[in-house]
C-alpha cells in the first residue's frame, strides 16, 4: 500500500549554484515527513525529483528497491500536489479527479465510487459538478489532494499546499492532512518553509540548507536537540549566547560537570541556545547549581495576546528574549521596563551547538 | 487647443488609411470599363467577368487550397516549436526562436530568389507543393509568435500536474496544454491563412502556370492593364479581411479573459 | 520496506541508471527544417555570388559598381525608406498617442481602422492608390472639379505616388507595436511630471516621449527594413520610374536570368538589413539605459 523511498548521493547544479548537493535520505514506507527550510535550501528540488519534474545530475531514488530515476514522471504512480493547485480550469471538480482514473481506463461505476470516495476523505462530497472557478482556495486546496490520492498512489508528495491560505484556514486544514495521514496511511513527503507548520504535521522532519540535508528527526527532538546553529535559528526563536572566549564574562555557569563534559568539551566553540520560553525568572543574587544564570535589565514587553515578549539587555549590549504566557500570575513575575532582572536556564533546558559562524 | 490638432490629425490619419479600402468597393459595382467614381451606372458585370472566368476561378481555388494547406500544416508544426522554445531557456530559446522567425525578418524577395533558385533545381516550379511548402516557412513565425505568448500565460504546473497523474507528454498537451492556449493557436491560424492568401512575391516567382495563385494573376493583370475585374475580386478580398479582424478581436478578447486560475 | 542494514546488499546488485533528461529538440524539428528550407537556397545564393565559373571572384560586385544605374538604384531605395518611414514615424506618434488616451471602446475602434487596412491584401490596397492616383483616377477628377489644379497632377507611376502608396502600407506595421509600447508606460509617470510643474507639452517631450523611445525605435526600424526590400508597391506604384534593389533583384532573375547579379545585389540588400538591426542594438540599450 505505502512504500518507502531510499535517496543516494542526489545531486544537482546549475553552473555554479548547487541545488541538492550529495544528498541520502531514508523514508520508511507510511510515514510523513516535511522537508524544511528557507528558499533556495533544495527541498523542493528534492521533491520535484521524487516527482520526476527535477532531473538529478546524479544520484539514485528508489521506491521499494525499484529505481525510479530513468522513469518518466507520468510512470511512477505518485501523487502531486502543487503549490497553487493546478487543478485543470476547463475541467469541474469531478472531471478533475477522474482524470486519472480516465488515463488507467478506470471507468463507469467504479470510477464514479472512486471519485466519490476521494471527495469525502476530503469532505468535499457533493461538489462534483462545480468548476474550478466557482471554488474558494481551502476548497481547491482539498479537491487538489482529492484527485492526488484517487489513483491510490504508493507515495504523495506535497509541495507547500497551504502556503496561499490565511492562517486559520492553514491550522485547520493541517489538522485534516494529518488526520488523512491516518487514514490513508500513505508515505507523505511534504516541503514547507513553515517550521510549525512541519513540527505540527510530520512524524519525521528533515531540515535543509544550501542544498544539504542538516539534521533529521522528530519534530520534539529537532526542537529539543538541534544539532547546528542554522537548525537551532530556523526552529523556533532563540538567543545564542557564546560559550567561549570574551563570551564566558556574561554569563554564569553553575552546571554540573557531567553537562560540561558532555556537552561543552567536545566543542572548539560552544555556543549556548536558549529557548526563550525555557528561561526562568529569579531572584537576584540566585545561584543553585545545575543552570546558567545572566544579569539583565527588562527592555521591552510586548503583550500579544497568548503571549508575552520580554526584553532583556544584557551588560554587553546583547538582547534577550524571553517568552511567558498571559495568565495572571505569569504576567505579576514580570519586573516593569528598566528594572534589573536575572534570567536563569536549567541545563535539562540548555542546548548547546557549535559555533559555526565566522 | 493641442488636443483638437492632434484629434484632426489622429483621425486625419484614419481617414486617409481607411479610405483607399473602401473606395474599391463601389468602383466595383460599376458598369463603365474605365475607372470613375463615383459611379454613374451600377452592374454587376465584373463580378460576372471574375467568377465567368475559368483562368480567375482555377487561380482562386489554387490559393484558397493552398491557404488551407498552410494552416494545416503550419499550425501544428508552429504549435511544436512554440512548446520547445517555451520549455527552453537561455542562449537555445533565443537561437531556436530567432530562427524560426527570421523568414519574417528577412526581406522576401530574398527568399523568393532562394527558392525559386532551389525549386529550379528539384522540378518544383509551379506546383502546388512548392507554393505550400514556402507559405508554409513564411507562415510559421505567425504562429511561433502567438503561440509562445499563450504559452507564457500558461500555468506550467497545470502540465507537470496532468503527468504526475499518469499522462505522457503527447497526453498532457492534448488534454491540458491545447484546451488552455487554444485561442493562441486560432490566433495564429488565421495569420497562417490571411498570409498564405495575400503573399504574392514568392508566387510571382514559384506559382505559375497550372497552379498560378490569385495574387500573381492579379499582379499581371495590374502590371499590364487596370481591368476592373480586379476591383471586383478586391471586393471580395476586402470582405474576407474584414471578417478576419472581427474573428480576430473575438480571438484575442478570448484570449486574453483571464484563465481561472487553478 | 526494510531497515538501513538490510539496504547496501540490494544496492549492490543494483543497476545503476543515468537520470532521466528530457529532450525536446524532436518537437521543433519539423519546422526547423521546413524553415531551413526556406532560408539556405538564398544562403547559398550569397556564396555562389562571390564565385564566377567555379572560382572566387567579386566580379559581379565590380559590375555592380560599374554600372551607373545600380548607384541609382542604391540611392532611390534608401531614399524612399527614408522618407517613407519619416513620414510614417512623423504621423504615426501622434496619432498613437491619441489612441491610447482614449477610452477602451473608442480606442478599439480606432486601432479596427488601423486593422483594417493591416489586414487587407497588399495588392488590393496598392491598386486602390493606383486606382487614386492615376492621372484620370479620384484624386486628380476632384482636384480638378474643385479648381484647385488646371491640369492632373503626375502622381502614379512616379517617386510621390510610391512614397503615398508604401506611406499606407507602413502605417500600421508601425503603429501596432508602438500602440504596445505606449499602453506599457505608467501614465501616472506623466501625472507626477505635471504635479511637479511641467506642462502638458513639457510632460510629453520630456518624459512620455523618452519612455516611449524603445517602441518608436523598433517600429521606425521595422518600418525601414520593410521598406528596404519592398516589391509590390513600388513595382507597381512606380511604373518604370522608380526601381528599388528587390525590383531589379526581380528582374535580373526573371528577365535576364542573371544569377550572380542578383545574388549580389541580393546580399548587399541583406547587409543593408543586418547593419539596420546592429545600428538599433546599438541604439536601444543606450535609451534604456537612460
Amino acid at each position: 500500500m505505502a512504500s518507502s523511498i531510499t535517496i543516494r548521493g542526489l545531486s544537482k547544479s546549475y553552473g555554479a549554484f548547487a541545488a541538492l548537493s550529495d544528498v541520502s535520505i531514508d523514508i520508511p514506507a507510511g510515514q510523513f515527513i516535511t522537508l524544511l527550510g528557507p528558499s533556495g535550501s533544495g527541498k523542493t528540488t528534492l521533491l520535484m525529483s521524487i516527482a520526476g519534474f527535477s532531473h538529478p545530475d546524479r544520484g539514485s531514488i528508489r521506491i521499494d528497491d525499484q529505481e525510479i530515476l530513468d522513469l518518466e514522471p507520468n510512470k511512477r504512480d505518485i501523487g502531486v500536489v502543487f503549490q497553487n493547485y493546478a487543478l485543470f480550469p476547463h475541467m469541474s471538480v469531478e472531471e478533475n479527479i477522474a482524470y486519472p482514473l480516465k488515463l488507467r481506463k478506470i471507468a463507469g461505476a467504479q470510477r464514479d465510487a472512486r471519485v466519490k470516495r476521494a471527495l469525502q476523505a476530503v469532505q468535499m462530497d457533493g461538489y462534483g459538478a462545480r468548476r474550478i472557478h466557482e471554488l474558494s482556495g481551502g476548497q481547491r486546496q482539498r479537491i487538489a489532494v482529492a484527485r492526488a490520492i484517487v489513483f491510490e498512489p504508493r507515495i504523495i508528495l506535497m509541495d507547500e499546499p497551504l502556503s496561499a491560505l490565511d492562517k486559520k484556514l492553514r491550522e485547520e486544514m493541517q489538522i485534516e492532512l494529518k488526520h488523512l495521514h491516518q487514514s490513508l496511511g500513505r508515505t507523505i513527503v511534504y516541503v514547507t518553509h513553515d517550521q510549525k507548520e512541519a513540527l505540527t504535521l510530520a512524524d519525521q522532519v528533515v531540515v535543509m540548507d544550501r542544498g544539504r540535508i542538516v539534521q533529521k528527526d522528530s519534530p520534539r527532538d529537532i526542537y529539543e536537540q538541534p544539532k547546528t546553529r542554522f537548525v537551532a535559528d530556523f526552529i523556533g526563536n532563540s538567543n545564542f549566547l557564546p560559550l567561549h572566549g570574551a563570551g564566558t564574562g556574561t554569563i554564569d555557569a553553575q552546571v554540573s560537570d557531567a553537562f560540561r563534559r558532555q556537552h561543552m568539551q567536545g566543542r572548539q566553540r560552544p555556543l549556548l541556545v536558549i529557548r526563550p520560553e525555557k528561561l526562568e525568572i529569579v531572584p537576584a543574587g540566585f545561584r543553585e547549581p545545575g543552570s546558567f544564570y545572566v544579569d539583565a535589565t527588562v527592555g521591552e514587553i510586548l503583550f500579544q495576546g497568548d503571549l508575552v515578549i520580554v526584553f532583556a539587555r544584557l551588560p554587553n549590549g546583547q538582547m534577550v528574549r524571553l517568552q511567558r504566557g498571559t495568565r495572571r500570575t505569569t504576567l505579576a513575575t514580570i519586573p516593569p521596563e528598566g528594572s534589573p532582572i536575572r534570567l536563569a536556564l536549567h541545563e535539562e533546558d540548555a542546548i548547546v551547538v557549535e559555533d559555526d559562524r565566522p | 487647443m493641442t488636443r483638437i490638432w492632434l484629434g484632426t490629425l489622429a483621425t486625419a490619419v484614419l481617414v486617409f488609411l481607411l479610405v483607399p479600402v473602401f473606395i474599391v468597393i463601389p468602383m466595383s459595382f460599376s458598369a463603365a470599363t474605365y475607372l470613375e467614381f463615383p459611379p454613374q451606372a451600377w452592374s454587376l458585370r465584373w463580378y460576372d467577368a471574375y467568377f465567368g472566368s475559368i483562368e480567375w476561378m482555377a487561380a482562386t481555388r489554387t490559393s484558397l487550397l493552398a491557404a488551407v494547406a498552410t494552416v494545416i500544416i503550419a499550425t501544428p508544426i508552429g504549435f511544436a516549436g512554440a512548446y520547445c522554445i517555451d520549455k527552453l531557456n537561455g542562449w537555445p530559446r533565443n537561437a531556436l526562436m530567432g530562427l524560426l522567425l527570421s523568414p519574417q525578418l528577412m526581406p522576401v524577395i530574398l527568399l523568393a530568389i532562394g527558392v525559386f533558385f532551389f525549386y529550379i533545381q528539384l522540378g518544383l516550379v509551379d506546383t502546388f507543393a512548392g507554393v505550400v511548402l514556402a507559405h508554409v516557412a513564411l507562415a510559421i513565425p505567425f504562429v511561433v509568435t502567438t503561440v509562445v505568448a499563450g504559452l507564457s500565460r500558461f500555468d506550467r504546473n497545470l502540465e507537470n500536474a496532468a503527468r504526475s497523474l499518469g499522462a505522457s507528454r503527447l497526453r498532457a498537451i492534448v488534454d491540458v496544454v491545447l484546451p488552455q492556449v487554444k485561442m493562441s493557436v486560432m490566433a495564429g491560424a488565421l495569420f497562417a491563412f490571411v498570409s498564405s492568401l495575400d503573399e504574392v512575391v514568392i508566387g510571382l516567382l514559384v506559382a505559375g502556370g497550372s497552379n498560378t495563385v490569385l495574387t500573381r494573376m492579379m499582379f499581371m493583370s495590374l502590371r499590364d492593364q487596370v481591368d476592373p475585374t480586379i476591383a471586383a475580386i478586391s471586393t471580395l478580398l476586402i470582405g474576407i479581411s474584414l471578417v478576419a479582424v472581427i474573428l480576430f478581436i473575438f480571438v484575442e478578447r478570448a484570449a486574453e479573459r483571464p484563465a481561472a486560475k487553478a | 520496506m526494510g531497515t538501513v542494514a538490510a539496504r547496501p546488499a540490494a544496492l549492490a546488485e543494483a543497476r545503476q541508471v543515468q537520470p532521466l533528461k528530457p529532450r525536446y529538440w524532436p518537437f521543433a524539428l519539423p519546422a526547423v527544417l521546413v524553415t531551413l528550407v526556406v532560408l539556405l537556397p538564398f544562403l547559398w545564393l550569397a556564396i555562389l555570388s562571390f564565385f564566377e565559373a567555379g572560382a572566387f571572384s567579386l566580379v559581379h560586385y565590380e559590375r555592380m559598381l560599374e554600372n551607373a544605374s545600380y548607384a541609382s538604384i542604391l540611392s532611390d531605395t534608401l531614399l524612399l525608406s527614408l522618407l517613407v518611414t519619416g513620414i510614417v514615424v512623423a504621423l504615426g506618434i501622434p496619432t498613437t498617442y491619441v489612441i491610447v488616451r482614449q477610452p477602451p471602446m473608442v480606442a478599439t475602434i480606432m486601432l479596427a481602422c488601423v486593422a483594417i487596412p493591416f489586414w487587407t491584401s497588399l495588392l488590393v490596397r496598392t491598386y486602390a492608390w493606383m486606382v487614386l492616383l492615376q492621372r484620370k483616377g479620384l484624386i486628380n477628377t476632384w482636384l480638378l472639379e474643385l479648381g484647385v489644379i488646371d491640369r492632373p497632377l503626375r502622381m502614379a507611376n512616379s517617386f510621390s505616388g510610391t512614397t503615398i502608396g508604401m506611406v499606407h502600407i507602413m502605417l500600421p506595421f508601425f503603429i501596432f507595436p508602438l500602440y504596445s509600447a505606449m499602453r506599457q508606460i505608467d501614465p501616472d509617470m506623466v501625472k507626477a511630471a505635471r504635479s511637479l510643474g511641467a506642462s502638458s507639452a513639457r510632460a510629453f517631450w520630456g518624459i512620455f516621449l523618452p519612455l516611449a523611445m524603445p517602441g518608436i525605435m523598433a517600429g521606425a526600424l521595422l518600418s525601414f527594413v520593410l521598406c528596404l526590400g519592398f516589391y509590390v508597391t513600388p513595382q507597381l506604384l512606380g511604373g518604370g520610374n522608380v526601381t528599388t534593389i528587390s525590383m531589379k533583384i526581380q528582374q535580373n532573375v526573371t528577365m535576364y536570368s542573371e544569377w550572380g547579379a542578383s545574388s549580389a545585389l541580393g546580399v548587399v540588400l541583406l547587409v543593408l538589413v543586418l547593419a539596420c538591426f546592429l545600428a538599433t542594438q546599438w541604439m536601444v540599450p543606450r535609451r534604456l539605459r537612460s
